[in-house]
């Protein structure tokens, strides 16, 4: 019988009618035996050549455990470690490799796992709105982007540039000189200047009818009450239910900015019980009249709005106009149109409203929106 | 019902940036001006019914249909 190799590591099984030749038939031997023990330390570069199938070696410059999983004269390696890799996103393995694979991408901090045919981030990303990643994006794929503060999510079509769909729900808080760039249609901001929010319809914003102040209902008997800190809107109405504390029809007045001088104008249509009638202010006053308020029958309101116009113009006056009626009996009412303006120029900031004698009972109401 | 004049009311003030509300009582020369405002109205308010019952009585049972018609428009009769 001739010497024959091992199957697997080739170590010498000699001739049984051999003379023993301790360097061959043992040394040598042992010496193999003793280079393959455990994982063989090697580099990802030079891995054994002496190798067979199963056997591990670990990779002392990729810190990584690989395994044979061929033959010991065709080898083929593959990584057996969930350690991940640290790579670059242009640097990432393309052998040796198996599903469930990590990698560190080293440039975009980014996490990416091997799916038996390709890689793909497994994590969100953080990145800019022109830096959103090209490759390894796979459907559902979450990027959250710096600039814009918006989180996105790709839908897996092609191009990946635009699979990207707005996921997140949260209004953006921005000004209204500094709109989020980049809109898409039903992004939803909210501008602190103006205390408005607004919905992008694809081309502009739209802005709806908001209140910018809680309705007040009174709680006890009111002298007056102001709306202060007013937002930079275009356009304000003011809303009213009311009662007064004392029977007998007085005169819902308003003034703006704290102004308690003559510096109003109003005027106004009028029924009084079915008599239609007109006055105006004739001349510079202290207030603007508009609306009627009396308290003669119980559960008798009056209510009544006016449109403010010209709130945050800088070159010309507030103007203000709107519908009022209040019943004080079955047969005594008063319903009407009011109008109004106020000689400064805005932004303005506060609206007071008072009944010319007496206070506002309680269960009066009033509210306040603004549009732009 | 009439205004306690024993009580005084208060200015509300609704801050529309944060949405506080303060009540403030009035002060002392606002009170004596409310209540000035509150004896006028209440005399402007019965002359007013005074001068009306003074109409309704001239006007009643007036051989004018013209002023019969009148005075029910202006709801004296």
């Amino acid at each position: 019988m001739a010497d024959s190799l091992t199957p697997n590591i080739g170590a010498l099984i000699a001739d049984p009618s051999d003379v023993v030749q301790y360097s061959n038939h043992i040394g040598n031997n042992y010496t193999l035996f003793d280079s393959l023990m455990g994982a063989v330390d090697c580099l990802s570069t030079a891995r054994p050549t002496v190798t067979y199938k199963g056997q591990i070696v670990y990779e002392r410059d990729s810190k990584r455990y690989a395994q044979n999983i061929a033959s010991s004269a065709a080898p083929s390696w593959v990584y057996m470690s969930h350690a991940a890799l640290s790579v670059t996103s242009s640097t990432r393995p393309t052998s040796g490799l198996s599903a469930g694979g990590l990698a560190y991408e080293t440039d975009t901090n980014g996490l990416v796992k091997y799916t038996g045919s390709a890689w793909n981030y497994a994590a969100p990303l953080a990145v800019t709105s022109s830096t959103r990643p090209t490759t390894a994006v796979s459907s559902g794929m979450l990027i959250y982007e710096t600039d814009t503060k918006r989180l996105l999510a790709s839908n897996g079509s092609s191009p990946v540039s635009a699979s990207w769909e707005q996921k997140a729900y949260a209004n953006f808080v921005t000004t209204s000189s500094a709109h989020p760039a980049s809109p898409f249609q039903g992004l939803e901001i909210y501008e602190t200047d103006s205390s408005m929010s607004a919905v992008y319809s694809g081309s502009a914003y739209q802005y709806g009818v908001q209140q910018v102040a809680p309705t007040q209902i009174l709680g006890t008997t009111v002298a007056s009450i102001t709306f202060t800190g007013i937002p930079a809107v275009t356009r304000l109405i003011l809303s009213w239910r009311v009662r007064q504390s004392a029977s007998g029809a007085t005169d819902l007045l308003m003034q703006i900015d704290g102004n308690t001088g003559n510096n109003y104008l109003w005027a106004k249509v009028e029924a009084n019980a079915g008599t239609a009638g007109g006055s105006h202010a004739g001349a510079a006053t202290s207030s603007i009249k508009i609306g009627v308020v009396d308290g003669n029958t119980a559960s008798y309101f009056g209510s009544g709005y006016q449109v403010l116009d010209g709130w945050a113009n800088a070159t010309g006056f507030m103007t203000t106009t709107g519908p009022y009626s209040n019943f004080s009996t079955t047969t005594a009412d008063w319903s009407g149109n009011a109008s109004g303006q106020y000689s400064g120029t805005g932004p303005h900031n506060s609206i007071k409203i008072f009944p010319l004698a007496n206070s506002f009972v309680a269960g009066s109401q009033f509210s306040l929106h603004g549009m732009m | 019902m009439p205004e306690d004049t024993d009580q005084r009311p208060v200015h509300v003030v609704v801050d529309c940036t944060s949405g506080q509300v303060t009540h403030t009582p009035l002060t002392d020369d606002e009170w004596e001006e409310h209540k000035r405002a509150m004896a006028e109205h209440a005399d402007r308010v019965q002359s007013e019914q005074q001068e009306r019952q003074r109409l309704a009585n001239l006007v009643a049972g007036h051989p004018d249909p013209l002023v019969q018609e009148l005075a029910k428009r202006l709801g004296l009769g």
